[in-house]
């Protein structure tokens, strides 16, 4: 979002009707003036030559405006596409850490609430003032061309709004962020209640929750209200102002009307397009501040996006052969050490079982494993090779992940398996097979197109740990990675699927589980326990 | 939209009256233009220093109706969407379970944000532009009736032409903003998920295909709104053109007096009563749009939709004292059976342990005995009453879950785990030993006071687990409905918790798929689901037939 100027690389296309149509108020204007001029002297026949002069531009204005209405608006959706795109291409550019620092809900807000006020705000503001300052020349040269002395106290008006907008502006900047900021705290209790709906209902929170909405709502409106009631004042200095001015000005006129130094017509022409003189000056007071405080809007979403510098990946990784070997890591976060001293290898085609109590680093571990981060000391050694050095996707490539809460998109079945990779029938028949989903598919009758709704609703826990084990299954990776991949399993299912995969030749499993299922224990190569900030091997 | 309107009748009626004050403005205005330009006609300095006293106090009089007219609407704009939000909650907050479940989460988000900030935004303005414009419609035509009867009757035909064709705008008009609402609430659902997943995504390098999907829709949410504006923008322009060539036009028409001299301020006036018939007039209908759509928005936040509302067939006050009976129960969900026949009883103080593969249905069965589901056939009875016919509040006084998700607040650990009641300190603290947490409250500087984070994101999934199985001994209530409590415990912990749960005096409908020797068998019986029915074993019998897998690390 920095470099906002290139968004605007299409601006031009949208002046183009916007110039056209203060040309058009020109010719209009003065062909208004002729006709006036021709009644007042009741030359008839040019009167209605000049009076159908002015109907024919008065005519083309409808066909210049509607040219106006579809450039702004094709301009507005252009820039909002590009915005919202080069946004989302950001946030999936994280690395998966850096993601996560932030909640979901920062994300999707950026990208509506956010960008609807940077469009309204921004965009809109832009154009406008663009719009206004063309329209103001145009009346400054109306003006200038019928009386001089309007254009001085024209310009007298623009100082007078523009002092009476700067006084208000920080305070009303003021309170537009607090007002943001309670409308986020609404927005979370929102989130939060409707979350915990289930429990809300079951244990009578229902008065509670709707007394703290109640007072969550008023004083969100509370603070809008003191802003309009401030800018109530704003807004009738303005008018008051304006008024004064305007009558001012006609009063003035009329004086050199009666005295003959001016032509009735040149009022007329005057009063038809003030306007052109004062809509601009409005128009742009309330525009700046309007794009300033979306400055603070722009340096959030630029918060968001911001990635620590991460170490340069430099190293490609084409397959795995021997080993993966943590020498003296240890992990950190925010000065609070989560594990340390931790020397081991886990060798290819082997597998390995992990375990430790719950809070004990576990999760920790594993996120190591999955290189979401580097270690804070000591080194992560793939085959040899700095894990840190070798690129992220070159080592996802090498691992499937068969993870506790699965990831299911709007599609169908066979997709949510194959994630899109190309695999054969037969492929996918055994994954299937191996992880237990064959009666699943059967049960349906459009089996694998089986269309699974909104994040799995239409499929029960158990079968979406099996979707995810045969998603795994489906990589052919080097090396699986279970995170505990069979809590939502029954125990005769978990031990044919661990089962399973234990028989995989070749591949080296690693499974971080509570499930312990003993005649499975044994098969494993090496057990890691994770406790009291270590992980050794169990003797 | 009206009723709540009217809800408040004296200060709506405040209200309109507020938005009327301008008219007494404009008039006035035109007024003193008319007489500007009748001071050049009249020409003497006499007129034209009377002429100026009046500007000053039209200018005056008509500053002290703005300020007066604001004040008066914004209290009452305040008001009435703190009402709004209130009524939206409440419609969400009524909801029965299975209603609640049929839209997901972000929508009621965007019906609770967005739609709310649209009424904000578009509604009140153009409320009061409509009343001011159809007073000062009726006002100005009037007016101009008493100068000249013959214009008076033009602008009139010309109005209804106006009026004509925006009507034939006006339901393609609302059609597309309801369009611009869905596809937001779409939009907002969809990039939700996608980001929710991401990290999936990432890991299994298909981010690429994803981030083009989440590309097309915003494209397409961008469309949406194109449409919208572009289509009113129409509109609009389309009427400006009629009534600017209506108005030059009648200019024409007016200064056409071959022979006499203009009357300048007769001219002026003239002009200015109809340009403010005409052009307001155009903007009425778009504006009766935008309140047409602001109400549609409304009317969807806060109308309850029959089926979702709690049944009022439910009168029986609860009682459990003996039993509670499942007598041929058959449920289907989305159209695939479930339960093709279950038929067993629960005994009061009894502890039941619900077994059965993946799919079968064990979720669902609590579901349907804790009320969250009522479309099944067959019945569930307690004490011989239909499930179906007893208060859901009473009933819900006396249950607690354990649920697979927890769901925590933002609030100290004693208020997550008492649910906001005045329990006791003590108690709080002496069922979370029970469930484990001991060791976790004593390492909070604040003990069980310390505040939670945003659902407990810096929690591990045992002690989510924990705090859930915490809670529902806190409650303590008669009984317990538990989905896979121990699931992300180990298996020193999972047994203890097992053992306390075994050893309340609630009645107890447990499903855990994780068996610990020795306390499993104490539960009473087995239900054990299978292709939609129920097998009933003693859990001594049932833990007999089953060999040894697990052992405590």
């Amino acid at each position: 979002m920095k470099r906002r100027i290139r968004y605007f690389d299409r601006f031009p296309l949208v002046m183009i009707p916007i110039v056209a149509n203060a040309v058009l108020a020109f010719c209009m204007s003065f062909a208004m003036k002729a006709t006036i001029d021709a009644a007042l002297i009741q030359d008839w026949t040019l009167f209605w030559d000049e009076a159908v002069r002015m109907i024919v531009f008065v005519a083309l204005l409808l066909p210049v405006n509607l040219l106006t209405a579809y450039a702004k608006a094709s301009f507005y959706r252009y820039v909002a596409l590009r915005m919202k795109t080069d946004y989302v291409e950001a946030v999936f550019g994280k690395s998966i850490d850096e993601f996560q620092k932030e909640n979901n809900a920062a994300y999707v807000s950026a990208l509506t609430n956010d960008f609807a006020i940077i469009e309204t705000d921004f965009v809109e503001q832009i154009v406008a003032i663009a719009e206004g300052v063309v329209n103001f020349a145009t009346a400054i040269v109306i003006f200038s061309l019928i009386s001089p002395l309007v254009l001085l106290v024209g310009a007298a008006m623009m100082v007078m709004n523009a002092l009476i907008s700067s006084l208000i502006e920080r305070p009303v900047k003021k309170h537009n962020d607090e007002r943001s900021k309670l409308f986020a705290g609404y927005n979370g209790f929102v989130k939060e209640v409707l979350s915990a709906f289930g429990i809300v209902k079951n244990n009578g929170l229902e008065e509670r929750v709707r007394t703290q909405f109640r007072d969550k709502s008023r004083s969100v409106q509370e603070k809008r209200f003191v802003i309009d009631r401030l800018m109530s004042y704003v807004y009738v200095g303005q008018t008051a102002t304006t008024n004064l001015v305007i009558i001012g000005l006609l009063l003035m006129m009329a004086r050199l009307s009666m005295a003959g130094s001016l032509a009735f017509s040149g009022v007329v022409v005057v009063v038809n397009n003030i306007g052109l003189l004062i809509g601009p000056i409005f128009t742009v007071s309330e525009a700046f501040p309007r794009i300033r405080s979306v400055k603070a809007i722009f340096q959030r979403i630029d918060e968001s996006l911001r990635s620590r510098d991460r170490h340069p990946e430099t190293l490609r990784l084409t397959h795995f052969e021997r080993s993966i070997r943590f020498r003296d890591v240890a992990i950190a976060y925010d000065d609070n050490l989560v594990l340390k001293d931790i020397d081991l290898t886990f060798e290819k085609g082997r597998k390995y079982l992990v375990v430790g109590p719950s809070g004990g680093g576990k999760s920790t571990f594993l996120r190591l494993l999955r290189k979401y981060f580097d270690p804070t000391e000591g080194t992560i050694e793939i085959d040899g090779l700095p894990l840190s050095d070798v690129r992220k996707e070159d080592y996802y490539a090498r691992i499937a992940n068969i993870e506790q809460t699965v990831f299911l998109f709007e599609d169908t079945l066979k997709n949510n398996l194959t994630l899109f990779k190309e695999h054969t029938e037969a492929e996918i028949a055994e994954a299937v097979a191996k992880a237990g989903l064959t009666e699943f598919v059967g049960s349906n009758p459009e089996g694998l197109d089986y269309m699974i709704y909104d994040n799995g609703k239409n499929v029960s826990g158990g079968e979406k740990s099996r979707i995810a084990i045969a998603r795994g299954l489906l990589n052919h990776a080097d090396v699986i990675m279970l995170d505990e991949a069979f809590a939502s399993l029954d125990r005769d299912r978990a031990r044919e699927i661990e089962s399973t995969l234990l028989a995989l030749d070749g591949v080296t499993v690693i499974n971080v589980s509570h499930v312990v299922i003993e005649e499975n224990r044994k098969r494993y190569d090496g057990v890691v326990v994770v406790k009291n900030h270590g992980a050794r091997f169990a003797a | 939209m009206k009723e709540l309107l009217l809800s408040r009748k004296a200060r709506f009626v405040k209200y309109v009256v507020a938005c009327l004050m301008f008219i007494v403005g404009d008039v006035l205005q035109a007024l003193i233009m008319a007489m500007i330009f009748q001071t050049i006609e009249v020409g003497t300095m006499e007129y034209f220093w009377i002429t100026v006293a009046a500007a000053i106090g039209y200018v005056v009089v008509s500053a002290g109706f703005f300020l007066g007219s604001r004040m008066m609407r914004i209290a009452f704009m305040r008001d009435t969407l703190i009402d709004i939000r209130v009524r939206a909650f409440d419609r969400i907050l009524n909801m029965n379970y299975k209603g609640f479940n049929r839209q997901s989460r972000e929508v009621y988000v965007s019906n609770l944000s967005n739609d709310i900030n649209t009424i904000e935004n578009s509604f009140f303005l153009s409320l009061l532009n409509f009343i001011l414009t159809c007073g000062s419609y009726v006002v100005m035509l009037t007016i101009l009736f008493f100068v000249d009867w013959r214009i008076g009757l033009m602008v009139f035909a010309v109005s209804l032409v106006v009026l004509g064709i925006a009507k034939a705008f006006e339901r393609r008009t609302i059609a597309l903003e309801k369009e611009k609402s869905t596809e937001n609430e779409r939009f907002t659902v969809a990039v939700a998920n996608t980001f929710s997943g991401l990290e999936i995504l990432k890991l299994n390098n298909i981010e690429r295909k994803f981030l083009s999907r989440a590309k097309e829709q915003v494209a397409r949410l961008e469309g949406s709104k194109r449409k919208y504006s572009l289509y009113t923008a129409v509109q609009r322009h389309l009427n400006e053109a009629i009534g600017s060539i209506v108005m030059f036009g009648l200019l024409i028409y007016l200064m056409y007096s071959p022979g006499e001299p203009i009357g300048f301020g007769k001219v002026v006036l003239v002009i200015q009563l109809a340009s403010s018939c005409v052009f307001p007039l155009m903007r009425m209908l778009p504006l009766l749009n935008v309140i047409k759509g602001s109400d549609a928005i409304y009317r969807k936040i806060t109308t309850a939709s029959p089926d979702d509302a709690e049944s009022d067939a439910r009168v029986v006050p609860y009682r459990f004292e003996r039993d509670i009976a499942v007598r041929a129960l058959q449920f289907e969900y989305e159209q695939k059976p479930v339960f093709r026949y279950l038929d067993f009883r629960i005994e009061k103080g009894k502890k039941y342990l619900i077994k059965g593969p993946s799919g079968s249905g064990k979720t669902t069965l609590l579901k349907l005995l804790s009320m969250a589901y009522d479309d099944y056939r067959g019945t569930i009875a307690i004490d011989g009453v239909d499930l179906r016919t007893i208060r859901t509040k009473a009933y819900s006084e006396n249950v607690s879950f354990i649920y697979q998700d927890v769901f925590l607040f933002e609030a100290s650990v004693r208020d997550n785990i008492a649910l906001f009641k005045d329990t006791p300190a003590e108690h709080v603290l002496e069922v979370a030993e029970k469930a484990g947490l001991g060791d976790f409250i004593r390492s909070q500087p604040h003990g069980i006071d310390e505040p939670i984070a945003e659902n407990g994101k810096n929690l591990s999934g045992g002690e989510r687990q924990r705090i859930s199985i915490a809670r529902a001994l806190c409650k303590n209530a008669e009984i317990l409905f538990s989905d896979e409590a121990t699931a992300s415990l180990n298996d020193e912990l999972g047994r203890a918790v097992e053992e306390t749960i075994l050893s309340l005096s609630a009645t107890v409908i447990a499903i855990s798929h994780k068996y610990f020797p020795g306390v499993s068998e104490r539960y009473d019986r087995v239900l054990e689901l299978k292709d939609g029915y129920v097998n009933e074993y003693s859990a001594v019998d049932y833990f007999a037939e089953v060999t040894v897998d697990e052992t405590a690390n």
